[in-house]
């Protein structure tokens, strides 16, 4: 003979995957005489439709946080070759500003006239952004 | 990442807040979720199933929560949506269950998880499973009827 609480497990496992038509059958008979799990069987499913319309609570995270956390997700992401990637840039950097510095380094002579050089008279004009230009006056 | 956190963060979110009973707690471990998923897909390391994994993620960090802070209320919404029946449901008879049997019921009935998945994810037998979601039930109407 079973008992209400075989019946009543078939009655949750049925709720949960389904039966095979037998064991409905036989549930069924079993119901159909018993007021307690008839009841069981009415209040699971009370319940269940319960906690599938739980009341929700809204996720309130501002715009501002979830770019908080995408900034904090991407930061992660670069986390390991950040060392790397900032001796390459430092390298380029150095590299360029070395080289354009070269090229200034070496201001171009506009010999005018060959003559004799007056050193006194010798001017410097400086024509930004490009190189000083060293001009020799003319007698 | 953008378009998986859009799908499940209110899942998890509803999830961790009916697990913990504590809505900032529940906002950080949405975040801290997804924080391991993107460290995950940094690592590539496989990920069979994305909504599985979050799920797993958050359960695991919800414990780790538990442990040194035991759950002592579920938070309900004030407003007038929410009625005095799920009011008393959610106190009297969600709010007694021992953090283990809600995880269970919740994922089955407020996330939707076949038998089959739930017992994949907590790693139990499918018949373990359906055999405390029995007991659970049995609880909830004990407590339904005191």
């Amino acid at each position: 003979m079973k008992n209400c609480e075989y019946y009543q497990q078939m009655i949750s496992s049925i709720h949960d995957d389904g039966a095979d038509i037998n064991s409905v059958e036989e549930l069924k008979i079993h119901v159909t005489d018993c007021s307690g799990c008839t009841e069981f069987y009415q209040i699971l499913l009370k319940q269940s439709t319960q906690l599938q319309k739980l009341p929700t609570i809204d996720f309130e995270v501002e715009e501002k946080t979830n770019q908080n956390i995408f900034r904090k997700i991407w930061q992660t992401k670069i986390s390991i070759p950040l060392p790397a990637a900032a001796a390459v840039l430092v390298f380029l950097i150095g590299s360029f500003w070395l080289t354009g510095n070269h090229n200034q380094a070496e201001p171009q002579i506009i010999e005018v006239e060959q003559k004799q050089t007056d050193y006194q008279n010798v001017q410097f004009v400086k024509f930004s952004p490009q190189p000083a230009v060293l001009v020799k006056s003319i007698e | 990442m953008e378009q998986a956190y859009k799908q499940y963060k209110d899942s998890i979110f509803q999830f961790s807040l009916y697990l913990t009973g504590d809505k900032q707690l529940s906002e950080d471990i949405v975040h801290e979720v997804f924080l391991k998923f993107a460290i995950q897909k940094k690592q590539k390391q496989e990920i069979l199933s994305v909504k599985d994994w979050l799920f797993i993620c958050s359960r695991n960090l919800i414990y780790n929560y538990l442990k040194k802070k035991p759950i002592q209320y579920i938070p309900i919404d004030q407003s007038d949506s929410v009625t005095v029946e799920q009011k008393i449901f959610i106190r009297q008879i969600l709010g007694k269950l021992e953090p283990a049997e809600r995880e269970l019921i919740l994922l089955r009935e407020q996330q939707g998880y076949p038998v089959k998945e739930i017992a994949a994810m907590l790693k139990l037998s499918e018949e373990a499973v359906r055999v405390r979601l029995f007991r659970i039930r049995k609880k909830m109407q004990v407590l339904a009827k005191e």
